[in-house]
């Protein structure tokens, strides 16, 4: 992996493309999500469809079968890749076929379909523009809908120019007309056209077909037999549902409310050049599926509509694309569904490529955990082949900045000692370049102890480690906000989120943070107080990673009691209570990043909503993925980490950077160690230019206190 | 006309046009044959092609045959000439079955695969609409279309048609006319069809 990870990096032209179509896959969905009313309720929505769906699986699959069959279509069972691929093998061989054409297709891609086909003597030829020019360079496709996402238009050209043995100019117009011309040959050539399907009705036993080509159709309309290669995952109730479903596949995928072209299929048609009816098969595959489904944690994967929204929002994917991020199914939902439908070995030797950003599951059209399940990965993989050193160091977190913090002012000068971080790096694998925060003795906890807080309502505050240990100027701040909000604040017990032994999927350790912050915390919020954190991975763990990891009503409870302090700063301005009484107009433009964790717990940012009411000058940084370093992921050495999370976060520094701004806000600390790395910008939290502006008593931060 | 009707048909254009599809209102089908004349002469395509329903096929009976394409209505043709012809033909010419409003959307429901051809291997597609068959929204589609699948005594295809053939597969750049029609003319048509056809 470490290899791939090498050569990924090194690819510059690869990244450039992959980049910016993964960046256009992200903002042009998000901005018809924006635009299309209805489009917030949109997921949740098709997530109940998908999760009847999948619960009434064995009787939709009768259904269908029987209403299919009954409007002559012949219906068939595969239970394995191998007897899917027999099945169409008997079939073309029985239709005498020599030419079959192809839509792109996952399950296609699943069972290795073309590579049989080929191997048993037919010509078989791809359609979708992108897949065609895969098959052409004898590649996978690198991405869920875009297979040639990762090549430029020159690569693309070199491979039109070898298949015709002629140069032809790098215009993309030009190798359209090319490819329509001889693509048109094959469909009206063609034998057998198959394709997959985006869903199957099982109440009147049709298929849809979604694409913006419009290859589907001639791959259905032309040849004298189709083939459509079903997962049984695919089958809906009826076309209300897949109605639904097919809005928030194509949102999420294609950034528009419909693609140029939906069909929707049943029983074959009068063919054009003789009349005769077409012959229509179609072959329901389980090969894993139904292991997947009694899973009851891995279930939900069943849900996926297969839009690639994960694969363009996620970090590490957008860096490497499909080919390192993937086995055949790409990117983040590749993981849960290599594991069903190839090995756990397979899925586990590329999950590590996930950083627990969160992004994936808030981009999701059915928000299916892409995380968690891709940390259940990790957890059984390492449980076999055991966990890198370096990870079980890091897992450990928490306790080495309690012990650094204890011995401060000691941690803190061997973290500034060059040759000393160079041994760090040889004894632990953690990277010299990355430099490390300040430590402090007098943590959030002690000035607590020593505080008297007054307010008439009483909150609980989840301080999380760094605002404890390293900047305790956060803590403060905010229980400052908080009282001049009337709130008296307290400190439960509670320890560090967990987030950094989920991350390398040390489940168990994640489980005991979650549990004693659960029980914790459940009885405050029993007591009448919200839960406030000023960190977003706090806020994750709190509202999304504790519930889905115990199943329990505490956790239920404290999850829905947790706010991040700009929500609960929001709620109190809706209720027209909101204090922010700043007397330090603060003049300066500043540049907003909203982390990962924020964006996947709220979609939004509530701090730059509070920025803005407070009339700070903020202008949000046009960013949709994570800045790299990922908690801890950033400290690891070189390809294990530094590196990678130096290349994910280029595009952010480069554009802070074009900002011609003096300083940087964003409410993650290790987001704030990572800007300041990249950029020299000094980074500060949202509660502290709030609290200082209502101190009057700003100054420009400096960034020299990190240590490294 | 309502103002709700306004809105449906201005909401239509707008739809229609946002993904490069060109939109425009006809009062009646001899102004749709002159549309699908200036096309074709600007183009200069040789063949037009029209789907057998009422109107498509209407289109073209009192035409001066001076012109310098040919039309010819499917079903005038045995299956072999017809396909012959489909294959060189520019232009295709149908009448849809539906279209929505709110997503720009024709829909063609076929159950010979000539006539789903026509829209799909033309350079240009020709989309009739009559007035009333245009629906606001998705939903109200959708129970149109279990009906026309229950209805079915044979094979069926529904087909939704939103935007021209496109891809991005290349560079991420948007390119059109990938497989299908590279042009979308969406006709409403104001008259009463059946007392026209």
């Amino acid at each position: 992996m470490l290899n791939r990870i090498r050569a990924g990096l090194a690819n510059k032209s690869q990244r450039a493309a992959l980049y910016l179509g993964t960046e256009a896959g992200t903002e042009v969905a998000q901005k018809v999500y924006a635009q299309t009313p209805g489009g917030d309720d949109l997921p949740l929505k098709a997530r109940k469809l998908k999760a009847i769906a999948i619960d009434n699986l064995d009787a939709n699959l009768r259904r269908f079968t029987e209403a299919a069959k009954s409007s002559g279509i012949n219906v068939h069972i595969a239970t394995d890749a191998a007897s899917a691929v027999r099945l169409i093998i008997d079939l073309a061989r029985k239709a005498d076929a020599k030419l079959i054409v192809k839509t792109k297709s996952m399950t296609g891609e699943e069972i290795d379909l073309r590579q049989h086909l080929e191997k048993e003597g037919f010509e078989v030829v791809e359609t979708d523009l992108g897949e065609r020019i895969v098959q052409l360079a004898n590649q996978r496709p690198a991405h869920m809908t875009a297979p040639a996402i990762h090549m430029t238009l020159q690569q693309v050209t070199e491979l039109f120019s070898e298949s015709l043995g002629r140069e032809i100019p790098p215009d993309p117009e030009r190798i359209i007309a090319i490819a329509r011309a001889s693509l048109r040959e094959k469909f009206l050539n063609a034998d057998i056209g198959i394709t997959g399907a985006n869903f199957a009705i099982a109440d009147s036993g049709a298929i849809v077909l979604v694409t913006n080509e419009g290859n589907a159709r001639l791959v259905t309309a032309l040849p004298r037999v189709t083939i459509a290669v079903v997962g049984v995952e695919k089958i809906v109730a009826n076309m209300s549902d897949a109605f639904t479903l097919l809005q928030a596949l194509i949102m999420s995928g294609a950034g528009r409310k419909l693609t140029s072209y939906v069909t929707i299929m049943r029983g074959g048609s009068r063919l054009a050049q003789n009349g005769l009816i077409q012959e229509q098969h179609v072959i329901l595959l389980d090969n894993g599926r139904s292991k997947m489904r009694d899973d009851p944690i891995f279930q939900e994967a069943l849900y996926c509509l297969r839009c690639g929204a994960c694969n363009d929002i996620c970090p590490t994917f957008r860096l490497f694309g499909g080919h390192v991020f993937g086995h055949i199914y790409t990117g983040p939902i590749g993981v849960p569904w290599t594991k069903y439908t190839a090995t756990s070995d397979q899925a586990g030797s590329f999950a590590p490529l996930c950083i627990s950003c969160g992004l994936c599951q808030s981009a999701c059209p059915v928000r299916i955990d892409i995380p968690f399940l891709i940390a259940k990965v990790k957890d059984e993989y390492t449980g076999k082949h055991g966990q890198l050193p370096i990870n079980r160091t890091l897992s450990n977190y928490e306790t080495f900045v309690r012990l650094a913090s204890a011995v401060a002012p000691i941690t803190n000068f061997v973290l500034r000692r060059r040759f000393l971080r160079r041994a760090l790096q040889w004894l632990l694998g953690i990277d010299s370049r990355r430099p490390f925060p300040h430590f402090t003795r007098y943590t959030f906890t002690k000035w607590f102890h020593s505080h008297v807080s007054m307010g008439t309502r009483t909150v609980a505050y989840f301080v999380d480690t760094y605002a404890d240990m390293c900047e305790p100027e956060i803590g403060k701040a905010v229980v400052g906000i908080l009282e001049l909000n009337d709130c008296k604040v307290t400190l439960p017990r509670q320890v560090g989120s967990g987030m950094p032994s989920f991350l390398y999927g040390d489940m168990e350790r994640t489980r005991r943070a979650a549990e004693f912050n659960v029980h914790h915390l459940s009885k405050v919020v029993r007591s009448g107080c919200e839960i406030i954190s000023s960190e977003p991975t706090a806020t994750y763990c709190l509202k999304e990673l504790y519930p889905h990891l115990l199943q329990s009503s505490e956790a239920e409870l404290v999850a829905n009691h947790s706010h991040d302090l700009f929500e609960f700063l929001l709620n109190l301005h809706r209720e027209g209570k909101l204090k922010l009484q700043l007397p330090g107009a603060f003049e300066e433009p500043v540049a907003y990043y909203a982390p990962c964790h924020t964006r996947s717990v709220y979609g939004k940012s509530n701090a730059l909503e509070v920025l803005q009411l407070a009339g700070v000058q903020v202008s949000s940084v046009r960013y949709s993925t994570c800045c790299g370093i990922a908690g801890t992921f950033g400290f690891k050495e070189g390809l294990e980490g530094y590196d990678v999370s130096m290349a994910i976060g280029e595009t952010l520094f480069q554009r802070l950077g074009a900002m011609n701004v003096r300083v940087v806000v964003t409410e993650s600390s290790v987001c704030k160690m990572h800007i300041e790395h990249g950029t020299s910008l000094p980074v500060i939290h949202p509660a502290v230019l709030l609290w200082n502006m209502h101190q009057a008593s700003y100054e420009l931060p400096a960034i020299a206190r990190g240590t490294g | 006309m309502t103002t709700t009707e306004a809105d449906k048909i201005s909401r239509f254009n707008v739809e229609v046009t946002s993904v490069g599809g060109r939109f425009l209102r006809v009062p009646d089908l001899s102004t749709v044959g002159d549309y699908v004349t200036e096309l074709a002469l600007a183009s200069k395509a040789k063949q037009i092609i029209l789907c057998s329903d009422a109107l498509s096929s209407s289109l073209f009976l009192s035409y001066p045959t001076s012109q310098p394409f040919k039309a010819v209505v499917k079903g005038e043709l045995s299956d072999e000439q017809f396909f012959e012809t489909l294959k060189t033909a520019e232009i295709g010419v149908s009448a849809v079955d539906l279209a929505v409003a709110e997503t720009g959307t024709l829909i063609l429901a076929t159950e010979d695969e000539s006539d789903r051809l026509v829209t799909a291997l033309t350079q240009a597609h020709v989309a009739i609409v009559p007035r009333s068959r245009l629906v606001l929204s998705l939903e109200e589609a959708e129970s149109h279309i279990s009906k026309m699948l229950a209805d079915a005594k044979e094979g069926i295809c529904i087909s939704l048609v939103s935007a021209s053939s496109r891809t991005s597969d290349i560079g991420d750049m948007n390119i059109l006319g990938v497989h299908g029609p590279k042009e979308l003319h969406v006709l409403l048509l104001e008259q009463e069809f059946l007392k026209s056809a």
